[in-house]
């Protein structure tokens, strides 16, 4: 095996009871390195279309990558699944420690497939896999079930990934917890997991890692580190809220859910409020230098005990400024609510502001809410139903759909007002003011997604023209094959800036002892990319999806434009002709032999008759 | 008398990010594992995070709990040497240690210990959080009564800078 791999899978069988560990191939590193490309590649093999996600026949693919475990700043690990939420590609990732310990254990990938019959927890130490019952902690939250493990273990060391009541009652938007409050979060993974009656992996792994070249590697880090250090300031002042004021001054923060893109009241919101405010400490993930993580805790007020890691800005635009929210206080409260039950702050940040844009509009009324007075600013009311959704109580049972799925459940014209891209709510960058994050929801693999090109950044800092549709195609796709070669050597995203494709290079070499350069890496990118597209293509998945809600197109912001559909299905088409998609978005034959996917074309040639079909009439 | 150096780490500055661990096991063992790390990283969650290494103690309780002679403090550094030929991982050197700081390296089949990498460790030059710091008893404290002295005449202190 290549050097920075522990070289096998370990794959549990929940309906069986079994577990079996298997060489991880050397060619499926070869060609998709690790983390996301490889549990993508898993993925599209092992899950066929059309299964039911909550179903046994989905499985979770926890996928480490060659930085894990090395002095490389990484992150854990990522995991590939259908997601039910979206019904299309899903894919989670979370930092902290758990991956690391799950590589020292041995190994590159944990597939969890089947369907245990009562609840069960893994544990793996090392070699020894135990599936243990699990009855005692089903109902427990995130952090309980933490502490429960470890103590039942007898051993405070390891590391244990968790659902909370969230994914066992299969909320679509719950999460994977692991460390004290990491979160692999969006796209219903936690739910996944729930469904397959699993309440926790834990992990001791006592073996090292190995790299090809680590004398070289301590050199090169110790001047690299400063590179780092200086390029991430930003992150290391502010945490992720660095983007938050630039992004409100800017217009395109996502306010009073989706129709404002100003927060009045951001100040007592963002990095400098929790700075004075609340901010404990910084925290890091495993090996990294940036740590960009803020320890938040509220010691007075009616909020007063609630004590998080973050929260990070995604969290803090979803239950803060779209909700026009602006009690710093009670966003952490329901950002730990969320940690400790399970669900990804994101979504719900968004689920509570459509819901309270339905209040508003009278869609839904004070009996739908058993008196919760859904108006917006009402931060107890945030807190309340933080608690509905992720217990499914209540009209919480309808938001626990998802904005797409409770939209419908709703009617009423409900599904009008929902603001979400192939069932995924998205961040917090208006892309009405920012064109490059219009294609960039448009075309993600999992849906309304910030994550595979992070576009925001570049047109909110003016790199680029943020209300021009010229050349966004071409530079989201360098970057979206950038960002996912990252992805798979399992690099975190908020060192973005501190990557380019010569840095990706020099990994290789020092990780794997591999010798490559921007363009076999860019190829793989696109390997990687076209492949989740062709999974979500035999989902039924092409152009008609990649679209942005109407309301982008008809309503424009306050102070800003629309979008211009024309401008918009321009920038669509030069994408697609880039990635060599046809205008349906469907991978050509030729380009996906060309990537090394000849594979894949006879599984989506249907599917892109149909495309053809349908945009025939 | 050289005063004797020993590692701490500033709890304040500490953030777990455990580099100083792997560091340590790459330029010890070319690989990357926490578990034989000298320098141990310690987790109270969700606050508190801080490095632990060898304090050096004067009579090392290690030494002395050692039947078999495989440990020994180095006079002039202070270092805790292992033979690890003498040395049977009987563990009783990691019972007796107050501070947890000896490790049992189950390929060596014997315990390990902050060597201070010949006086100049490594994992204080890579702590980028600059939590870790090569120091002194003497440096400590004459840190400490700055630092007290200058919060009790902060009136004073302030009138001169300003």
């Amino acid at each position: 095996m290549l050097p920075a791999y522990a070289g096998k899978i370990l794959r549990v069988n929940l309906s069986a009871a079994k577990a079996a560990r298997e060489p991880l191939p050397a060619d499926l590193v070869r060609e998709y390195v690790g983390g996301k490309g490889v549990g993508t590649r898993l993925l599209f093999d092992e899950v066929k279309a059309g299964i039911d996600p909550l179903g046994p026949e989905n499985k979770l693919f926890f996928a480490t990558g060659p930085a894990t475990g090395t002095l490389v700043p990484h992150k854990g690990y990522f995991v590939s699944f259908k997601s039910p939420l979206t019904n299309i590609y899903g894919n989670a990732s979370s930092g902290g420690s758990f991956g690391d310990e799950l590589k020292q254990a041995g190994y590159d990938v944990l597939i969890i497939e089947g369907r245990a019959e009562k609840p069960v927890y893994l544990w793996i130490d090392d070699d020894r896999i135990q599936i243990k019952d699990a009855g005692h902690l089903w109902g427990k939250d995130t952090f309980e079930t933490n502490v429960l493990i470890k103590e039942e273990l007898g051993n405070e060391e390891i590391k244990v990934a968790r659902i909370g009541p969230a994914g066992e009652k299969l909320v679509k938007i719950a999460s994977i917890v692991n460390d004290y409050s990491r979160t692999a979060a969006r796209c219903g993974v936690g739910a996944v997991m729930g469904s397959k009656n699993l309440k926790a992996i834990a992990v001791q792994g006592t073996g090292s890692v190995k790299v090809a070249k680590i004398d070289e590697m301590l050199e090169f880090l110790k001047e690299y580190y400063k590179t780092i250090r200086e390029k991430t300031t930003f992150f290391q002042e502010w945490g992720t809220l660095s983007m938050f004021n630039m992004t409100n001054v800017t217009g395109v923060n996502p306010t009073k859910y989706w129709s404002k893109g100003t927060f009045d009241e951001y100040e007592k919101i963002n990095g400098e409020a929790i700075k004075k405010e609340i901010e404990v400490k910084n925290k890091s993930c495993y090996s990294c230098v940036i740590a960009c993580s803020k320890l938040c805790a509220v010691n007075k007020g009616e909020y007063a005990g609630a004590i998080v890691e973050g929260p990070e800005h995604e969290t803090v635009y979803a239950l803060g400024a779209l909700c026009e929210n602006s009690n710093l206080a009670s966003i952490v409260k329901a950002n730990e609510l969320c940690d400790r039950l399970g669900i990804d702050t994101m979504s719900t940040g968004n689920i509570i502001a459509f819901a309270m844009e339905c209040y508003d509009r009278g869609i839904i009324t004070v009996k739908d809410t058993e008196g919760i007075e859904l108006v917006w600013g009402n931060h107890q009311a945030v807190v309340q139903m933080v608690e509905k959704i992720a217990t499914r109580s209540g009209l919480g049972n309808v938001l626990a759909e998802g904005v797409r799925g409770a939209a419908k459940k709703i009617g009423k014209g409900a599904e009008k007002l929902a603001i979400h891209v192939k069932g995924l709510e998205p961040a917090g960058y208006d892309p009405r003011g920012l064109t490059g994050m219009a294609l960039a929801f448009a075309i993600a693999d999992r849906g309304g997604c910030h994550m595979p090109a992070t576009m925001y950044h570049f047109d909110i800092r003016g790199i680029l023209d943020r209300l021009s549709y010229d050349g966004k195609a071409a530079f989201l796709q360098n970057l979206s094959e950038r960002h996912v070669v990252s992805d798979s050597l399992a690099l975190c995203r908020f060192s973005r800036d501190v990557f380019p494709w010569e840095i990706l290079a020099k990994y290789f070499e020092l990780l794997m002892g591999i010798k490559t350069n921007e363009a076999e890496l860019k190829r793989i990118g696109e390997r990687i990319i076209t492949l989740a597209r062709a999974f979500n293509a035999r989902e039924g998945i092409s152009r008609k999806d990649d679209m942005l809600p109407d309301r982008f197109f008809k309503e424009s912001l306050p102070n800003g434009p629309a979008l211009k559909k024309d401008k918009f299905n321009g920038m669509l088409n030069e994408y697609y002709d880039l990635m060599g998609w046809d205008r349906n978005g469907i991978p050509t034959e030729q380009r996906l032999t060309q990537i090394g996917l000849a594979d894949v074309a006879p599984q989506i040639r249907a599917f892109r008759k149909k495309a053809e079909e349908r945009a025939n009439g | 008398m050289v005063e004797r150096k020993f590692i701490i780490a500033d709890p304040q500055k500490c953030n777990g990010c455990g580099v100083c661990e792997l560091v340590c096991s790459a330029s010890k063992d070319k690989t990357f594992n926490r578990r034989t790390s000298r320098i141990k990283v310690v987790n109270i969650e969700p606050t508190v995070d801080i490095a632990l290494a060898c304090r050096l103690c004067e009579d090392p309780p290690c030494v002395g709990s050692c039947t078999r002679k495989a440990l020994r403090q180095d006079e002039e550094t202070g270092v805790i040497l292992v033979d690890e030929n003498k040395c049977n991982g009987c563990s009783w050197c990691i019972k007796v240690c107050d501070y947890g700081v000896l490790i049992y390296d189950p390929r060596r089949k014997a315990v390990i210990v902050c060597d201070l990498c010949e006086g100049d460790p490594l994992c204080v030059k890579y702590c980028v959080q600059e939590a870790l710091e090569l120091t002194t008893m003497e440096k400590i404290a004459e840190k400490t009564r700055k630092s007290t002295v200058g919060k009790l005449f902060q009136s004073l202190t302030s009138l001169q800078t300003s």
